[in-house]
């Protein structure tokens, strides 16, 4: 850990953070249809672009 | 301006400024104070995220950019979405792991105090500076419209934020900045309904675009695989990558607004957000820009934006001189709408060829009108001050100004005034809780009471803000903020994030040869900038590059000798 002792919630006094949710799945779909929905929206927008340009 | 717009303008600041404060009520921790108490949801830290990274430049400088260079700034974000995935992937989860204050209390943990405190230096030098530029933005908008100095205006701008900022805390600027969010976009959004509406009636939106399209105007995307380009597809996907790694994973005024949130899941969703709403606004606020254009090729726009500028070299000798371009310019604009008019009958008609001659005309009309532009340029930067030659951050003010209906002025001074105060809000926060929990807590004073660190925080974030409005007074140096604030960021994020990078992916780099190579890849960077023309996006994968060779090289000596 950091020197001094000093990262996060717990050197401040404060509760530490509940971390159980460190791997928890999305509200919705997948972590991975996530991902492919966020990519596949910009090459949707760079192929937009494209036909914009010519 | 109206009393209306006033009214619009003090009511919606008054709201907001009378919330932020509402909400701040007595941060008493160091976590509270940087991290709201771990509290958001998903959607606040989506919208703070994208409210802090939108200041007043972008609603200011971005439709002027695109009024004078086209659309091809939006493959600047192009690598936005693809690093907010990186991020939720590689970052977020070890930043929970350790529960840091700042991001780089992670590189103490992996390789010393000194790398450590090297990455927190290179964050403060650089938002540092970057603050007095999002201070100055606004500066512009109430200088043209109060009459006051530019430097007055700085101050009194300066003032006010720094009193919002010291009294409120992370989780006040996250919720302030998820009401201002909605209103800047619905502001834009508005802006580009009445601007297609106040095109001339016979003209269709189809014909709006193919006429910004004869000017070049819609060059959303460039291919050529040129070094020197500064905005290209690929400069766009690979710099802007890093860039946005950099900036969203390493930047503290960005990290501490997801790391507000009430677990790994709210943080990264807030994240990606973001990746999947930014582009299409940058769009849009670009395109507002281009509809500007075709707005004033039907009718007249000043001979510069930056009408102030006008007015003082009117009452200079070079007075007869401007009237002369005054007197051209307005000849070049008749001819060149008569061209433009001819281009929309043509395509009307149909035919090719007429379209391609009819394109022809008008780019030849356009290049005189630029050519009587430019010498006004030259005339007001021979009066004194070059600075105001480019009017290109003055274009959307002043259509604004000149062509919004009463209220909807104010709206949008409102947009830009919040922008303005919440980006520079989360900037000032994190400059002051990274000054005291990455040097002042680590380094100087151990083991004070919390509420004491809160103080001192309070004071340092106080002092950034003076800082900022000093650096402000500097910034009319500058040919384009928005171009300003990325090429300052571009100069240092690449070092920061190889040194991020070194620490997550690199388990056989030891701390020193990271420190060494992170201080060498500064100098390439800053070599590079002033002695070659490569686009400024390459500096963030060069740097970071450099990083990560440079250090493997010199492990590699240091094994060697071993």
């Amino acid at each position: 850990m950091t020197g001094g002792g000093e990262t996060g919630g717990a050197s401040d006094g404060t509760e530490p953070r509940a971390r159980a949710e460190m791997d928890d799945a999305p509200p919705f779909l997948t972590w991975r249809a996530i991902y492919v929905a966020v990519l596949g929206a910009l090459a949707a927008e760079i192929v937009l672009a494209l036909a914009l340009a010519s | 301006m109206s009393a209306l717009d006033w009214a619009v303008l003090a009511a919606t600041l008054g709201l907001i400024v009378g919330y932020g404060l509402w909400k701040t009520r007595g941060p008493s921790n160091m976590a509270d104070y940087v991290h709201g108490g771990y509290r958001d949801r998903w959607l606040t830290i989506g919208l703070a995220v994208m409210a802090t990274q939108a200041s007043a430049i972008t609603f200011l400088s971005m439709p002027g950019q695109a009024y004078e260079d086209g659309l091809r700034f939006v493959q600047f974000y192009f690598g936005l979405p693809i690093a907010m995935v990186v991020l939720s992937v590689a970052f977020i989860p070890r930043f929970y792991r350790l529960r840091v204050l700042t991001a780089y209390e992670l590189l103490e943990a992996r390789f010393d105090l000194k790398t450590r405190q090297l990455a927190a230096f290179l964050f403060l030098l650089q938002r540092g500076l970057s603050a007095g530029v999002t201070i100055y933005a606004p500066a512009i908008v109430l200088s043209k419209v109060l009459g006051w100095s530019l430097n007055l205006t700085s101050v009194a701008i300066g003032a006010v934020v720094i009193l919002y900022t010291v009294v409120g805390g992370t989780r006040a600027v996250n919720q302030t900045q998820k009401h201002q969010m909605v209103v800047m976009l619905g502001g834009m959004v508005v802006a580009f309904f009445v601007i297609v509406h106040k095109l001339p009636p016979d003209l269709s939106f189809g014909h709006a675009v193919d006429v910004a399209r004869a000017f070049g105007k819609m060059n959303a995307v460039d291919v050529s695989p040129s070094l020197g380009s500064r905005y290209t597809l690929w400069s766009g996907l690979a710099g802007g990558c890093f860039l946005a790694m950099a900036y969203f994973g390493t930047d503290q005024s960005q990290v501490q607004r997801y790391l507000s949130g009430r677990s790994v899941t709210e943080s990264r969703l807030g994240l990606l957000f973001n990746g999947l709403v930014k582009v299409p606004m940058q769009f849009l606020i670009l395109f507002v820009g281009v509809m500007v254009f075709v707005f004033y090729q039907f009718n007249p726009a000043p001979l510069s934006f930056n009408e102030p500028a006008l007015r003082r070299v009117a009452a200079t000798a070079d007075a007869p001189r401007l009237q002369a371009l005054e007197a051209q310019h307005r000849a070049a604009f008749v001819h060149k709408r008569a061209e433009v008019q001819r281009l929309v009958a043509a395509l009307d008609a149909g035919g090719r060829e007429e379209i391609a001659a009819a394109e022809a005309r008008v780019r030849t009309a356009a290049a005189d009108a630029t050519r009587v532009r430019k010498e006004a340029r030259a005339l007001i930067a021979a009066s004194g001050r070059p600075a105001d030659a480019n009017d290109a951050d003055y274009v959307f003010l002043s259509f604004v100004m000149a062509n919004l209906p009463r209220g909807l002025v104010g709206l949008l001074l409102a947009v830009i005034l919040c922008a303005a105060m919440s980006s520079t809000a989360s900037e000032l926060t994190a400059l002051g809780g990274c000054t005291v929990v990455d040097f002042y807590r680590r380094s100087f004073r151990p083991s004070a009471p919390d509420a004491h660190y809160v103080r001192v925080a309070k004071i340092a974030t106080g002092a950034w803000g003076v800082l900022a409005v000093l650096f402000a007074a500097f910034a009319a140096v500058v040919d384009n903020l928005i171009q300003a604030v990325n090429i300052l960021g571009s100069l240092f994020y690449g070092t920061i994030l190889g040194i991020f990078l070194a620490a997550f992916f690199a388990p056989r780099l030891r701390a020193t040869p990271v420190f060494v190579a992170a201080i060498l890849s500064e100098v390439v960077v800053f070599a590079l900038w002033l002695g070659t023309n490569v686009g400024f996006l390459w500096f963030n994968l060069i740097g970071c590059a450099a990083v990560l060779l440079l250090s493997s090289v010199l492990s590699l000596g240091r094994s060697r000798v071993a």
